[in-house]
């Protein structure tokens, strides 16, 4: 009981704090090829873009236009065996499933679903399809899904672009509600996947 | 763990991530003005009405009679606002069945939109740098919002949220240590209690997002009739005139329900990294991480009380 | 129990009968205050429509509290992976999908019925406000989860106390020897649950969480006293030869939502809990569905040897009976991660002839080597 409380008062303070928990957002420069942090992948965005400077995962960052809750984009470039998607934050009682090099692509698309479903508490996330796709004129796949968050009503769509390349996997994700905005940005995500390369480390 | 420290974060979230810094109150789509002819008619969403206490440990626990006679200060004020008087408003009834879930649907995205305008436009020091060198607001909820229009017969949409909590004597204690965060490690003075208000219009021909205005440190309090006044007039400062030489309007008062909200309406919502809310919390978790806290929200009991309410 | 709060639960103690209307300030507040959440709820994605299974828990319900009873309670089914359900004081009652997945047969279900409408036939939220209000005054500290974002966590702020908990653990002893159910029912639920706690801290190698009383459910008796307490008083009860768990009719009406209850539980990433659910469901024979599952199970953990343990577990749901898709599916995939490829793509083929109109068909069609 008071180790509880102890743990809200101490999240209470730490939440008020006036002192920035510095979320900022950097600029990402139109029609110039940014190298993503800790990976081998580069993309050339046709407009600009917000990046997160905090990171989802590992090795992981966040693009938006409007904010992350209107337009997501996050890249994942080259997680390996052992890794998990998103950052392990409750490993103790909701530990998240980790990659493996020898998935299949249904693997991996089951892997994402069961950790979203996890970090989002839901069970209201549901893959539409499944398919190959080229990634970085490498073989690779694309899934979309839609999904409610527990606490939040508002049903969102996604797309997702990777490969498995060398025994690591580079995705590309992109979520937005499905009113409106899913189908307004999808060409903008779709111009960075269709930018990709990957050059190794 | 994740709930609770959610709900703490909602809070909180859209003020943590921007320092002490400037905020700008409100923010209109450039160039907008209502039409010429005076024929604009403002349908008036359900508000979001929460109001409550802040204990000692700064949490908020909503509180049913303060927030019924706020809904009925506020909504009474809203109707006699001189913005009111200025335009044609409908106060919309609840909707049930698929109107019900078309509006509610609707609502779920406004609060996303104005979670991001909170967080990013407002908050000078948590500006998207796409968004710095524009100075007006540009969001659009997609023309779906016709369907609104229809349903309410008008052609612009306002919704409205105030969430307040007081201090109370437990708070002004623990106030006065001051270093309530010393425990943990982290040495700050807590702040008293929460005033978060905002009102957004939406062009429901175009789902544009018209004008905003939201505020940190909303003044008045919204227990009392004088109070109230003063965050009518606060929530609506800044609301576009209507055009010149038009007629004042009316209020046409279809339905209000004189029921307490329970739903939170200042969080920006996850989307699938994690949204603010998310990420404060993971900031959080990082702070007691090293104290032995065990998570507890994990459902495995047969019933938590239910007394629902915020 | 203190002297305050045996005092209120003597005054409050009668039982409100159907039609009841709230009748002071305090219980007007809270019923209003229930109703906006629920008027909210109802347009939660999370709830299972259903007819058919809605049906039938109501008439579970029914059944155990009575006709009239019944009639006041509104019934939420909600598609929420755990172990809950929750009363509010306006009528509202909320069960959550995870909770069907655990209960064993219809009595234990019927016990968590009547225990949450045990809570509103109290009035139990009247009773905590009023004792919350009287201690907050002297700066009593609360505890309260918050509903987040307010529409399907129906959490409380007030929390029902251990007394009122025990009173309701009584109450619905006595509803399930009326309807006719076997009492011991409502105690297995507790032992159930212990044990799952165990089963998800042995795998996790960390210990289990079945004593803590911490948090949120330092509102409730700890789980251990709970199943003690209703296992005492239901042997003490004279159970006529007649009475059931109805387990026949339970697994009938959650059957055709069993499938989308244990994979919301796989995909929860808790081998343990899940194995041993399953091995608890299993305790009449392993069916077809139940063999599938376990197969599930061992693919999404993939651990080494998990494959090929997962392959024989859906052979063994083939050799069952099993004859759905979704077998061949995960047969295959299985199979080809542990080295049997052209054995693997067979089954993936066979899937896709099963399955013409699968969502992941072009993707397992190249897995497979068809030619497009």
């Amino acid at each position: 009981m008071n180790r509880f409380f102890g743990a809200v008062v101490a999240a209470t303070i730490a939440l008020s704090l006036p002192v920035p928990v510095e979320a900022g957002w950097k600029l990402i420069a139109a029609n110039q090829e940014v190298k993503l942090k800790k990976s081998g992948m580069l993309v050339t965005p046709k407009q600009e873009w917000n990046r997160w400077t905090r990171r989802p995962g590992k090795k992981a960052e966040a693009w938006t236009l409007d904010g992350l809750s209107l337009n997501e984009i996050t890249f994942y470039g080259g997680l390996q065996t052992g890794d998990t998607l998103l950052k392990d934050r409750k490993k103790k009682t909701k530990p998240l499933p980790k990659f493996d090099s020898t998935m299949l692509v249904p693997d991996v698309v089951q892997w994402f679903e069961a950790t979203n479903r996890i970090v989002l508490d839901t069970a209201l996330f549901e893959i539409d399809a499944i398919e190959p796709a080229q990634f970085a004129d490498q073989p690779g796949f694309r899934f979309t899904y839609h999904y409610v968050a527990t606490g939040n009503e508002l049903v969102r769509k996604g797309e997702a672009m990777g490969a498995i390349v060398d025994g690591e996997l580079y995705l590309i994700n992109y979520t937005a509600p499905e009113i409106h905005f899913f189908e307004h940005n999808r060409d903008d995500f779709l111009n960075l996947v269709n930018s990709v390369r990957l050059t190794g480390k | 763990m994740h709930r609770l420290l959610a709900l703490v974060a909602i809070t909180f979230s859209i003020f943590v991530t921007s320092p002490v810094s400037a905020q700008e109150k409100s923010a209109a789509k450039e160039g907008f003005a209502f039409p010429s002819d005076g024929s604009a008619t403002i349908l008036v969403f359900r508000p979001d009405i929460s109001v409550g206490e802040q204990s000692a440990g700064g949490l908020n626990e909503p509180n049913v009679e303060w927030t019924e006679t706020a809904r009925t200060l506020l909504t009474e004020e809203l109707t006699k606002a001189d913005v009111t008087s200025q335009h044609r408003f409908v106060f919309l009834p609840d909707y049930e069945g698929d109107d019900g879930k078309l509006v509610s649907d609707y609502r779920n995205l406004f609060k996303a939109v104005t979670g991001s305008v909170l967080t990013h436009k407002l908050f000078v020091g948590n500006r998207l740098p796409t968004k710095k060198k524009v100075d007006s607001l540009e969001y659009n909820m997609g023309n779906g919002t016709q369907k609104l229009a229809e349903l309410g017969g008008g052609q612009y949409g306002l919704f409205f949220c105030t969430y307040d909590s007081y201090g109370s004597a437990g708070r002004k204690a623990a106030q006065a240590v001051g270093m309530l965060g010393c425990l943990i490690g982290a040495c700050v003075i807590v702040p008293s209690g929460v005033h978060i208000g905002y009102a957004g219009l939406v062009d429901l021909e175009t789902g544009d997002l018209v004008w905003v205005n939201a505020d940190g440190s909303m003044g008045g309090d919204v227990r009392e009739l004088e109070g109230a006044q003063k965050r009518v007039a606060q929530l609506l400062e800044d609301f576009p005139l209507p055009a010149e030489g038009t007629v004042g309007g009316a209020v046409i008062k279809t339905a209000v329900t004189e029921q307490a909200e329970t739903e939170e309406a200042t969080q920006e919502d996850a989307g699938i990294t994690g949204e603010p809310d998310e990420k404060v919390e993971a900031a959080v978790e990082e702070t007691i991480e090293s104290e032995p806290v065990e998570p507890v929200v994990e459902p495995v009991s047969s019933e938590p009380a239910s007394t629902p309410t915020d | 129990m203190d002297a305050k709060n045996e005092r209120q639960i003597k005054d409050f103690s009668e039982s409100i009968k159907p039609g009841y209307q709230p009748l002071d300030d305090d219980e007007k507040g809270l019923w209003m205050q229930v109703d906006e959440v629920e008027r909210e709820l109802k347009n939660s994605n999370f709830i299972i429509d259903d007819p058919a299974l809605n049906e039938y828990v109501r008439s579970v319900l029914c059944n155990t509290v009575g006709e009239a009873e019944c009639g006041e309670i509104r019934l939420y089914l909600m598609r929420t992976p755990h172990f809950n359900a929750s009363m509010a004081p306006n009528g509202m009652m909320q069960v959550w999908s995870g909770l069907l997945l655990r209960v064993q047969n219809e009595a234990q279900l019927a016990a968590v019925l009547a225990h949450e409408y045990g809570h509103y036939e109290r009035r139990h939220s009247l009773q905590s406000f009023r004792d919350i209000k009287s201690k907050s005054g002297s700066g009593f500290f609360l505890s309260f989860v918050i509903p987040f974002a307010g529409l399907f966590m129906i959490d409380s702020i007030f929390s029902f106390n251990r007394d009122m908990e025990r009173e309701a653990d009584d109450i619905s002893l006595d509803y399930l020897v009326k309807a006719g159910y076997t009492p011991i029912s409502a105690s297995e639920i507790w032992q159930q649950l212990r044990d799952e706690q165990d089963a998800t801290a042995a795998e996790r190698k960390r210990k289990s969480r079945k004593d803590k009383t911490g948090g949120l459910f330092a509102t409730h008796p700890n789980t251990g006293e709970r199943m003690e307490t209703l296992k005492t008083k239901a042997l003490a009860i004279n159970v006529p030869d007649s009475a059931t768990d109805n387990i026949e009719a339970f697994r009938a009406a959650i059957g055709p939502w069993w499938p989308r209850l244990i994979d919301d539980q796989i995909k929860l990433n808790d081998f343990g809990a899940t194995d041993f659910l399953l091995g608890q469901l299993a305790e009449g024979g392993w069916t077809a569905d139940l063999l599938y599952a376990k197969g599930e199970l061992h693919r999404a953990r993939g651990n080494p040897g998990d494959f090929v343990e997962a392959s024989d577990y859906f052979q063994q749901s083939i050799d069952a009976g099993g004859g759905y898709p979704e077998i061949y599916r995960g047969l295959g995939l299985a199979q080809m991660r542990s080295g049997l490829k052209e054995k693997g793509q067979a089954n993936l083929r066979r899937y896709l002839e099963l399955a013409p109109d699968a969502k992941d068909k072009p993707m397992i069609s190249m897995i497979a080597g068809v030619v497009q």
